[in-house]
């Protein structure tokens, strides 16, 4: 087969289909779906931010109502950690490509980064999500005066509830943000090797 | 202003629509509809098209944003698709009723499953090639060297038609 006969075939194609589109009816639309995703994107910040607020409410008001030093300095971590929480996640949503007219391996470099970011969140979980409220959790029972067996019952709970929470977001890391990520870096070798 | 920009956009979209279709065809898994990548990209471009500087060829940044989204849904293709954009003003008038089969579209639909065996990068280079892009703007689309772009499709031709040989 000639080299120059692949664009003869591929001419074939252009005939196959055609895109049709009402140029009102499509503006209209184009702007409908940009509304609709904004709203999303509003709903699931303000989700976010009222579930903060609630735990800063919630370990707000206890270190206030609770007696037992511990106690209160176990309220006071809890609330601490609803700021954390909300920071980090704001924090690695800025991360996130916005300029798809990037030239196609600068978008995905930038897009790998922010990949890395979001795996490094989910593989350091134990750090920044589960060790805080676990202390927090920690001192407000020992402030509480419980007896060893009830302190070992509830930190067991917590301890298996967590450690549920630690597997599922390693194995989040694993099937999902791993082969992403290498997916990225074959595609960026790729171009790399045209260089 | 608004206005202007409605233009630019309508006509662009208007002379790169079916060449868009067709690139979003190869980027789509067998079980997807290509139809929503299309619409996605199409999104991408009405939301980007306001800091669209004139550095470049509009045609260029077009292809920019197809190739990215296109890739990206690649890489996400196999997790589940968040927002699906369904844009109802949209419809794929399929010709291919209208034409007898013969030789051509036999040698095209060998030609499509070679290119969709291509690697993602060698696939976006030809895609545009075949479509007549210039190779000074496929340069710019990747941010590459034309001389670059010039042995990468060199090589990857020879490649397809070997596959289209097998």
């Amino acid at each position: 087969m000639l080299n120059d006969e692949l664009e003869r075939i591929w001419q074939y194609s252009t005939k196959a289909e055609s895109v049709k589109f009402n140029k009102t009816e499509f503006l209209t639309d184009l702007n409908m779906q940009l509304k609709r995703f904004d709203r999303i994107l509003k709903n699931r910040d303000r989700r976010e931010i009222i579930a903060a607020g609630l735990v800063i409410l919630i370990f707000g008001s206890g270190a206030f109502f609770f007696t037992g030093i511990l106690s209160k300095i176990g309220m006071v971590l809890g609330a601490l950690y609803g700021v954390l929480v909300i920071y980090v996640f704001k924090n690695v949503k800025k991360h996130r490509p916005t300029n798809s007219a990037l030239p196609i391996k600068d978008y995905l470099v930038e897009y790998r980064q922010y990949l890395a970011k979001e795996r490094n969140l989910l593989a350091n979980v134990i750090y920044w999500y589960l060790l805080p409220p676990f202390i927090a959790c920690l001192l407000f029972f020992i402030g509480q005066n419980m007896s060893i067996t009830q302190l070992a019952v509830y930190m067991l709970i917590i301890f298996c509830l967590y450690a549920f929470i630690f597997f599922l977001n390693k194995l989040g890391v694993k099937k999902s943000f791993e082969p992403l990520i290498k997916k990225l870096d074959d595609a960026i070798d790729d171009i790399e090797k045209i260089e | 202003m608004e206005k202007d920009i409605e233009t630019i956009f309508l006509n662009t979209v208007e002379s790169n629509k079916d060449r868009i279709f067709r690139i979003c065809r190869f980027y789509t898994a067998d079980n997807e509809d290509p139809k929503d990548l299309f619409q996605d990209v199409l999104l991408n471009l009405w939301k980007s098209l306001p800091s669209f500087k004139n550095q470049s060829n509009i045609d260029t940044w077009v292809y920019r944003i197809t190739i990215n989204i296109c890739l990206r849904a690649k890489q996400f293709s196999d997790k589940k698709q968040k927002h699906f954009v369904k844009l109802e003003s949209i419809n794929i008038q399929n010709l291919e009723d209208t034409i007898a089969p013969n030789e051509n579209e036999k040698l095209f639909i060998k030609l499509s499953e070679s290119i969709k065996r291509l690697e993602g990068i060698e696939k976006s280079i030809i895609l545009l090639h075949l479509e007549g892009v210039s190779y000074k703007e496929i340069a710019q689309v990747f941010g590459l060297t034309e001389n670059h772009i010039a042995v990468k499709i060199k090589r990857t031709r020879s490649k397809l038609l070997t596959l289209m040989k097998s």
